[in-house]
């Protein structure tokens, strides 16, 4: 009887991943962004009363997906420069919208599933759906609405909150110390604070404390390592920076918001693979000259 | 060591030990209460003044006191009273050792030395005191002799690798006598120490390490040996491991400037910037004189984009002499300047480089490229353009020569047109 069900579930199981690998080879054979599209477009049609199929198959089309972009670009024929850019920039318009989607419908499916119902590895696969779904919502609402107020205590002692500064520009610099590309920043922090926190300029610096050392040392060296560098603005460390931090998904150090007098996001206006680059060296000095009118 | 000294009184004074105000006097000597026992036994004087056990402890109350004259003074009385007793010129040396008066202090002792249930302690004052004034030959003679007589003394053994030390500081006897040293008793940190200095005047790492690591197992919370482990590590280049040991001897209560400095080093070796910068500066916060937590300090402030401060720190490392094996530092000194864009003083620095050591390199590029970039005169980087590329060997990187050549070619280009507008004129 138990040789019986195994070889049962062998063959549901074998009968699974062949249904896996059509799909997937369905999806390959695309010549171009545009079947993929239609592709998954049908396939949440049919399979709306699977969901857990339907997980499977947004996790193989995001790996497919990316190959038939790939074929597509090469595809082109090299004709003039302008026009093979431009139809470069509507491909990669084509992809990002179609991965935001199945990222998005993903995430949504993945909250309507009860947790206990999954497998390790669809559970792993919603962890990562949540994540980025959760990203690309912040990115679309970071420029359209005021970021919400949140509190936090500096390194003086003192409590303030965020919309204590409504009314100023403000720059919130994530960071870590032991950074060398953290460290390579300061000395443009300290000349956009000499220039423009007259004008009215709060920098709000967030250390983020990577791995996990020895918490007294590393809070003196910080202090010692503030005061020595003369970095600008208010120190926030510990918890209450790492609990910001995820407010802002920040993946890369350093990162940095400048906040407009309503505590909306201005800059950077697109944020690549997480980098802030118009907040970036002397891009900053530039951007901050833009932003005061000069 | 008191009781048996009670004892022997006891035993030297016999009907006198059945006095009750001397043995009140023994009793408060035992307790370390001096002042009573002086006043008792003094007592006990008014009544018999020359008693011999009595004078003998009232001497040993000096002596215990540091009253080291009047010891002396009451131990030669008493040897005038018993002139072939070897325990008081036992004493009576101790008291002129104390005193400073080694020649007489000797000579007692070689007294003592004739009664052979004295020899063995008069020999070890004997070779102390040799030590103590630096014949360290005579010393080593008398703890050879005492090796003789009692092999299995492990002090014996370290005492006699003291002295070699001291003649040669990476003596293969001395090492020999500090291995017997530690079979007879493994857990005399003295050795421990001795023995890690000795491999380390040798370089010798590994055996550095190992024996410290085996002094680690009788006493993990020894910051002398935590150090030690830690300077094995930084010598050997395993700087994460040298910090884990620096920062046990921290934990074990050592906060010296010399661990700080070590710490601090090390942290800037593994680019652990803002570490090293807390490290330096608490070492110098507690020693002002050294310079090398200064260069580090200023290694450490250049690498975190401070060249202002680096330039203090590296300045202030050369006014207190920094030693001769870390000439970078008017290398480093000279990048800090130019980054600063004080020119003249980083082409002034890189040219002291370049005294002190002219097989370098480097220096001939950046001095290339300044004169290049910010000064008229182009004979001036040209020279230095083709020094550098004269110079530069497999060591130097491609794209420095490329970038040299190009330029001493433009400049040639440039002068070249400057000539035939000069004769156009």
């Amino acid at each position: 009887m138990k040789t019986l069900i195994f070889s049962l579930v062998f063959v549901v199981s074998i009968f699974a991943q062949n249904w896996l690998q059509q799909v997937k080879s369905q999806l390959e054979q695309c010549q171009n962004l545009k079947q993929v599209d239609s592709l998954v477009t049908i396939f949440e049609q049919q399979h709306q009363q699977t969901p857990k199929k339907l997980l499977h198959f947004y996790n193989s089309a995001l790996r497919s997906i990316y190959l038939v972009r790939e074929r597509e670009i090469r595809s082109i024929p090299q004709k003039d420069q302008q026009t093979q850019i431009k139809k470069i920039k509507t491909i990669h318009q084509q992809y990002e919208n179609l991965v935001n989607h199945i990222y998005t419908k993903a995430a949504d499916l993945c909250q309507t599933l009860p947790p206990d119902s999954l497998n390790d590895e669809l559970q792993a696969y919603c962890k990562t759906f949540k994540i980025v779904a959760a990203n690309l919502r912040f990115e679309k609402e970071l420029r359209s609405k005021p970021r919400p107020d949140f509190v936090f205590t500096d390194l003086n002692g003192k409590q303030h909150h965020l919309y204590d500064f409504k009314g100023h520009y403000v720059l919130l610099h994530f960071w870590n110390m032991h950074s060398q590309p953290c460290v390579a920043e300061l000395p443009y922090l300290r000349q956009v604070w000499e220039k423009y926190a007259p004008k009215g300029l709060v920098i709000i610096n967030f250390h983020l404390t990577v791995g996990h050392p020895d918490a007294q040392w590393e809070a003196e060296a910080l202090t010692n390592f503030i005061k020595e560098s003369e970095m600008p603005g208010l120190q926030v460390a510990g918890e209450q920076a790492a609990k910001i931090k995820e407010q802002y998904f920040i993946r890369n150090y350093p990162t940095l918001f400048l906040l407009n007098p309503e505590s909306i996001v201005i800059k950077p206006e697109k944020r690549r693979m997480g980098l802030s680059d118009d907040l970036r060296g002397k891009k900053l000095l530039q951007t901050l000259k833009e932003v005061f009118g000069e | 060591m008191r009781n048996v000294l009670v004892f022997l009184f006891l035993l030297f004074a016999g009907l006198t030990a059945q006095n009750p105000t001397y043995t009140q006097a023994v009793d408060a000597f035992s307790k370390n209460h001096f002042t009573q026992a002086r006043q008792l036994i003094h007592r006990f004087l008014q009544q018999h003044p020359d008693d011999p056990a009595a004078l003998n402890l009232l001497g040993n109350i000096y002596l215990s006191t540091q009253n080291y004259t009047k010891a002396i003074q009451i131990f030669q009385k008493l040897q005038n009273l018993t002139p072939h007793d070897a325990s008081i010129a036992l004493n009576l040396g101790k008291a002129l050792e104390k005193n400073g008066q080694y020649t007489q202090a000797l000579s007692q002792y070689q007294q003592a030395v004739q009664d052979s249930a004295l020899t063995q302690i008069a020999q070890v004052l004997m070779a102390q005191l040799y030590f103590k004034q630096n014949q360290f030959s005579r010393a080593l003679a008398f703890y050879q002799q005492l090796i003789k007589r009692s092999p299995t003394n492990s002090y014996f053994h370290k005492q006699a690798a003291r002295c070699l030390l001291k003649q040669s500081p990476i003596s293969p006897q001395a090492e020999n006598h500090l291995h017997k040293a530690l079979q007879l008793n493994h857990k005399d940190l003295d050795v421990y120490i001795l023995l890690f200095n000795l491999y380390k005047k040798k370089e010798a790492w590994a055996q550095a390490l190992q024996t410290i690591q085996q002094g680690l197992l009788h006493y993990p919370h020894n910051t002398q040996l935590l150090i030690a482990a830690g300077d094995a590590y930084f010598a050997s280049q395993k700087y994460f491991k040298a910090i884990t040991q620096y920062k046990n001897a921290l934990q074990a209560g050592d906060s010296s400037a010399y661990l700080f400095k070590k710490l601090g080093a090390s942290y800037y070796y593994t680019n652990n910037f803002p570490s090293a910068l807390l490290a330096l500066k608490k070492s110098i916060r507690k020693e002002q004189q050294d310079p090398i937590p200064f260069y580090f300090l200023g290694l450490t402030q250049k690498a975190l984009a401070l060249p202002k401060k680096a330039i203090v720190s590296f300045e202030q490392a050369i006014r207190l002499s920094l030693p001769s094996y870390l000439p970078d530092i008017y290398f480093h000194l000279a990048e800090s300047y130019q980054r600063q864009k004080v020119y003249s003083k980083a082409i002034a620095m890189y040219k002291k480089v370049l005294e002190m050591d002219s097989t370098q390199i480097m220096p001939l590029f950046y001095l290339a490229t300044i004169y290049d970039q910010y000064y008229k005169d182009r004979q001036v980087p040209l020279r230095y353009y083709q020094q550098f590329l004269e110079k530069a060997n497999e060591t130097v990187a491609q794209r420095y020569k490329d970038y040299a050549l190009e330029r001493l070619q433009a400049i040639r280009e440039q002068l070249h047109f400057q000539k035939g507008r000069k004769k156009q004129k």
